[in-house]
């Protein structure tokens, strides 16, 4: 029992340190100790980006979760070559597809709010920067995601939400959209039509949240 | 919109913004709607002609100054000038700012950033030259405008080199890598500073964007970034130039910022971090500097003109109370793509709710 008490806080004090090598040593670590990788990714990692997501602006900044992220995902990588697909999805909220609009090379805020989703135990498929609207949409269809997260740092393309949303509602998906990123207002959200908008990261997390727990409008799940 | 009497203009710009500085009688308070890459839309001109041909860049500046009357004009086509001058591929779209090739970053790994730097030659840097000669021939054209020069600070560089998420882990990782390189960045950025002084700079702006609450700690930024900005600082004071600190992140450290840069204008596009209201803001900060924006680059892409001048209004009640001064403008740069109109709504905003300006108070 100390044992394994020892290696999940290793694994949790290897992201809080933003430590790579240490998370995938923690990793292998469980592995051979034999404790379950479900445990040691809720119990371990995710208690460790938790610490650092829920204390983002305070004490830990964009430096520091980009880092605990890489060690997160360094230490996951290794505990899910030992996980079967239905394990996997049995640990997540939600599957979000997250990207930057087409046009828009601005990756950094999306990068925030990807980390902060995966806090959150929202799986997050990122589709990176420069993302037609198609494929957003392609993506979320393929992953049956729960929510479409749209970035963009420039006011030109904001029209480029609008759609995303058209595209998701023609193809009859029903993920819950959100947008979001600096400019990005709720006003102008709202005007092209999405589910939700957080003024920053972890306001984005919380809204998310709360559009996984509402059940869907009765017209969306008629069908 | 409403018919109401415009200021009698009888100063010029240049004078209209040395007198609010001194906190002097101005005719009206200044104006800036900060319209950079949006100018080339005047002569119809792509974005690529626009940034990369210096003459037709300073025709679209002109002829925009001349057609909306602000005070300023800048000679900044794009945040990606100084990049080109370390080897950085430019993308220029047809409706947007230029931009470093995201997809070929000049810096791939730590190890790249001295030989990158030491790379640079005046020669090659094309767009910064260009930056120069464009403000030389505003001191002979436009001799009566205050006319604008940057430099986009040593880690702005940077993060137009390297990936900016591989930068970040670089900071943690490397940081002896990145202060090696940041003091060879900072001679560099001094020497174009003092070139564009002397080309007629009356106003250098640097983005100081790193001293956010959203990206770094104060304790991060003091030990990273201030001690290369602060020596940029006070080598455009020493020129003779304004000092302004641009920063449209959240939650600026408005504190640090004037303890290590003493900028003569902040312009910002969200309260500091330690502020919670714009009145709190100016109780705290207005004696200190001068302010500049505040306006939303949203607001001036999709509102209308009847909307932005009821917003200039507002922030005109609000910030023209400042006891250092505010400079009524764009809290980043004007969309490149916007249409124009909403900038002639600001500057006739300042011409009508801000005549016969003066200052309530000092600065420190």
């Amino acid at each position: 029992m100390l044992m394994k008490d020892s290696i999940l806080n290793k694994l949790k004090e290897s992201v809080i340190s933003q430590d790579s090598n240490a998370a995938i040593e923690a990793a292998e670590e469980a592995l051979e100790a034999g404790i379950d990788p479900i445990e040691a990714i809720q119990n371990g990692l995710y208690i460790g980006l938790k610490e650092v997501c829920d204390n983002y602006e305070t004490t830990y900044f964009v430096c520091e979760l980009v880092c605990a992220s890489d060690a997160f995902y360094d230490g996951l990588k290794i505990l899910k070559t030992r996980m079967g697909a239905e394990s996997i999805s049995e640990m997540k909220k939600g599957v979000a597809v997250i990207g930057v609009v087409q046009g828009d090379i601005h990756d950094l805020g999306k990068n925030i709010v990807k980390y902060l989703f995966e806090a959150a135990g929202i799986e997050t498929i990122d589709l990176g920067f420069n993302v037609q609207a198609e494929t957003f949409v392609e993506e979320a269809a393929k992953a049956n995601a729960d929510l479409i997260l749209i970035s963009t740092m420039l006011t030109s393309l904001y029209p480029e939400i609008g759609k995303i949303v058209s595209l998701a509602k023609e193809r009859g998906l029903t993920a819950r959209i959100m947008a979001g990123g600096g400019p990005v207002t709720e006003e102008i959200a709202i005007q092209y039509g999405v589910d939700g908008w957080g003024l920053t990261a972890p306001l984005a997390v919380e809204k998310a949240l709360q559009l996984l727990k509402k059940p869907l409008p009765i017209e969306e799940t008629m069908d | 919109m409403e018919k109401l009497k415009e200021a009698e203009e009888y100063m010029t710009p240049k004078e209209r913004i040395v007198k609010m500085i001194l906190g002097q009688q101005l005719d009206r308070i200044p104006v800036l709607p900060f319209v950079t890459a949006a100018a080339a839309q005047i002569l119809r001109a792509n974005y690529r002609e626009y940034s990369t041909n210096p003459e037709l860049f300073i025709k679209c500046q002109t002829e925009a100054q001349r057609l909306f009357g602000y005070d300023a004009v800048t000679a900044i086509p794009d945040m990606a000038v100084e990049a080109q001058g370390f080897g950085a591929k430019i993308i220029f779209p047809d409706y947007n700012a230029g931009y470093p090739d995201p997809y070929h970053w000049t810096v791939q790994s730590p190890d790249d950033y001295k030989r990158v730097i030491e790379s640079f030659t005046w020669a090659n840097a094309t767009r910064m030259n260009n930056q120069i000669h464009i403000l030389e021939t505003f001191k002979e054209t436009l001799p009566d405008l205050m006319a604008g020069g940057n430099t986009i600070g040593p880690m702005g560089l940077l993060s137009r080199l390297r990936n900016p998420n591989d930068l970040l882990r670089d900071v943690v990782h490397h940081p002896d890598k990145i202060h090696e390189v940041l003091e060879l960045v900072t001679e560099i950025e001094m020497e174009f500073v003092e070139k564009q002084i002397e080309a007629g700079a009356g106003t250098i702006m640097v983005p100081v964007v790193l001293a956010e609450r959203e990206l770094m700690s104060r304790e991060m930024w003091e030990a990273l970034d201030a001690p290369y900005q602060k020596r940029i600082a006070d080598f455009v004071r020493k020129k003779g130039a304004n000092y302004c600190v641009h920063t449209c992140g959240r939650g600026p450290y408005f504190d640090t910022l004037i303890k290590w840069l003493h900028p003569t204008l902040i312009q910002n596009a969200h309260l500091p971090d330690d502020c919670e209201s714009e009145q709190e803001m100016i109780d705290k900060y207005g004696k200190k500097v001068v302010l500049l924006g505040y306006l939303q680059v949203s607001q001036l892409a999709w509102w209308s003109p009847s909307q932005i001048m009821e917003e200039c209004k507002r922030e005109l009640e609000v910030f023209g109370k400042s006891p250092g001064g505010y400079f009524l403008g764009a809290c980043c740069e004007y969309p490149p793509y916007a249409p124009l109109y909403n900038a002639m709504a600001v500057v006739k905003a300042a011409r009508i709710y801000g005549a016969n300006y003066k200052r309530v108070g000092g600065r420190n």
